[in-house]
């Protein structure tokens, strides 16, 4: 097994995972810096990804992936008041399998998950928080667009240990889907093993709401292109907070992209 | 001359009839106060005008110049110069009001609008109903106040410039500065383009304020009385009851409230949650 590793500076970085080449990779984020690191993943493969963020270390993790299938396997460690925002913007039309553990470490550890999925594969998706330590705080958003003949499984986790009192845990799950080909299985669940937590799962599902649909055609506007401003503005959800330019234009430019290229068929 | 023509029109919900019979015309440089007790057909009228899927023609013609306006998708109907300002606009997540009025002005023409001159019209027209012009780069409706909402409904008719402009309680949720402000914009449009106007409110001051050169009261699906300024002016005194001297029965309905199933999905959830919401 190949090994890349980063240690990940102050400031912006970007940064591409050749799964053809190599299947592990570990980023460190030293106590005290505050980076946002833009992530391609191309190729295709299996890989191994292990982040550590270090006391009061600051990351702005975003993926983006053009693999045509890959299956990964990711590792975060959070150590005390370190706080990551992660997301994920998953455009491609292949197959991906991912498992995502996130461990909240120690006291005042911070995880905010957005992931924005457009689905025309099969896709196996795990995101789960393992709350270890006291006042640690995650927030999951899942928006995830089925088209085809898409599969989506997505297990959106939430624990709670014994000794993570004070701690919270939050998701939300929205699926949105166009016909009776495609498959959304969406399976939320938290467990908790301390009394004094707050806790929350919210999940939707369903096609494009047709008022919204008659509101936008009202100014004008084709179905098509209601549809297509409609799920552009589903998956930017992933762009909120998000204040890198580059990483903005970035994934901006690549729903665009892709959605006119769905949308136009 | 632009001209909306209404002949016999019956319009049913669920095949429930609504509307039996509307006979109406607006032409440009009109405008038109549309009246009634709730519940009398007053929005399925301008709904099924602007072609909500919803509402069910079953007879009669909508003519716009001539043109028949029901054979037309609901998209086709906008870029022929109709306007519906809606009472409850829809709230649209990720989408901004920027991008919309982009994508609504480019499918209008051949060539994209260019970014500056679309970026100069649309803060112009923010400014005229005195709001910030942050308010472009939010989303759509979403998490907007009741008046907020109804600003945004005139900013994207000045930008849009239709022939007929229908407006549905486009004062209500407005303090009466902002319905000043609304006035003041639809005269101005009016006076620009020569759009022709059919309003629905409830309040004698927005008629104050944007004169009605027509006036009609609709009660159970149809038109029992039109006339002028002055029938506004009776209604706002005396209410509808006086109809009934004229053998008209009067119907007062609950609004019917629109309320959205909810769709769950499989979970399992080993505590209490605090909240357990879906939508």
């Amino acid at each position: 097994m190949s090994l890349n590793k980063f240690e990940i500076q102050d400031g912006f970085h970007e940064i591409t995972f050749e799964l053809d080449k190599s299947n592990a990779f570990e980023l460190v984020i030293k106590p005290n810096i505050h980076a946002d690191v833009l992530v391609h993943l191309n190729g295709e493969g299996e890989a191994l990804i292990d982040v550590s963020l270090l006391k009061d270390a600051q990351l702005n993790l975003f993926y983006l992936n053009t693999s045509p299938a890959l299956k990964l396997v990711e590792n975060y460690h959070l150590y005390r008041d370190s706080r990551l925002d992660l997301a994920y913007g998953d455009f491609n039309d292949g197959q991906c399998e991912r498992t995502t553990d996130v461990f909240l470490k120690e006291k005042g550890s911070q995880i905010y998950l957005k992931s924005a999925s457009l689905v025309k594969n099969d896709r196996r998706l795990i995101y789960r928080f393992n709350h270890q330590a006291q006042y640690t705080f995650g927030n999951m958003e899942n928006f995830v667009v089925t088209l085809e003949k898409g599969t989506l499984s997505l297990h959106a986790v939430g624990c709670i240990e014994k000794d993570a009192a004070n701690s919270e845990t939050h998701q939300t799950t929205r699926v949105l889907n166009f016909n009776a080909t495609e498959r959304a299985s969406v399976f939320p669940q938290l467990f908790i093993d301390n009394n004094d937590v707050k806790a929350s799962h919210a999940e939707s599902s369903g096609q494009v709401d047709p008022e919204q649909l008659y509101y936008l055609k009202s100014r004008g506007l084709s179905g098509d292109e209601a549809i297509s401003l409609i799920v552009k503005g589903y998956l930017s959800s992933i762009l909120e907070n998000i204040k890198n330019e580059t990483i903005r234009e970035t994934l901006l430019s690549s729903i665009e992209r892709k959605v006119d290229e769905v949308c136009s068929r | 001359m632009n001209t909306l023509e209404i002949q016999n029109l019956h319009v049913s919900i669920d095949g429930k009839p609504i509307l039996k019979g509307v006979d109406l015309i607006v032409r440009e440089n009109e405008v038109h106060a549309l009246m009634g007790p709730n519940g009398n057909g007053k929005s399925t009228l301008l709904a099924a005008i602007m072609g909500h899927p919803k509402y069910e023609v079953t007879e009669g013609k909508v003519l716009l110049n001539g043109e028949d306006v029901l054979a037309m998708e609901v998209d086709e109907r906008a870029k022929a110069g109709l306007f519906l300002g809606m009472q409850y606009p829809q709230e649209i997540n990720g989408v901004t009001i920027s991008d919309f009025m982009k994508a609504a002005l480019n499918t209008r023409s051949e060539k994209p609008i260019p970014l500056f001159s679309f970026i100069r019209t649309l803060d112009k027209a923010i400014q005229k109903v005195e709001m910030k012009s942050e308010i472009a780069h939010r989303y759509v409706n979403e998490g907007f106040s009741g008046g907020e909402k109804k600003r945004n409904e005139i900013i994207q008719m000045m930008l849009l410039k239709p022939k007929i402009a229908m407006l549905d309680e486009i004062d209500s949720g407005l303090d009466v500065d902002a319905i000043k402000v609304v006035a003041k914009v639809l005269n101005e449009q009016i006076e620009e383009s020569k759009m022709g106007t059919l309003i629905v409110s409830h309040y004698d001051r927005f008629y104050q304020l944007v004169q009605p050169t027509h006036a009609h009261v609709l009660i159970d699906g149809k038109i029992v009385v039109s006339g002028d300024r002055d029938l506004v002016t009776k209604v706002d005194e005396q209410g509808y009851d006086w109809l009934k001297e004229l053998g008209i029965e009067i119907i007062e309905e609950e609004k019917e409230r629109v309320v959205r199933n909810a769709i769950g999905s499989i979970g399992i959830c080993a505590v209490k949650e605090l909240s357990d919401v879906a939508e």
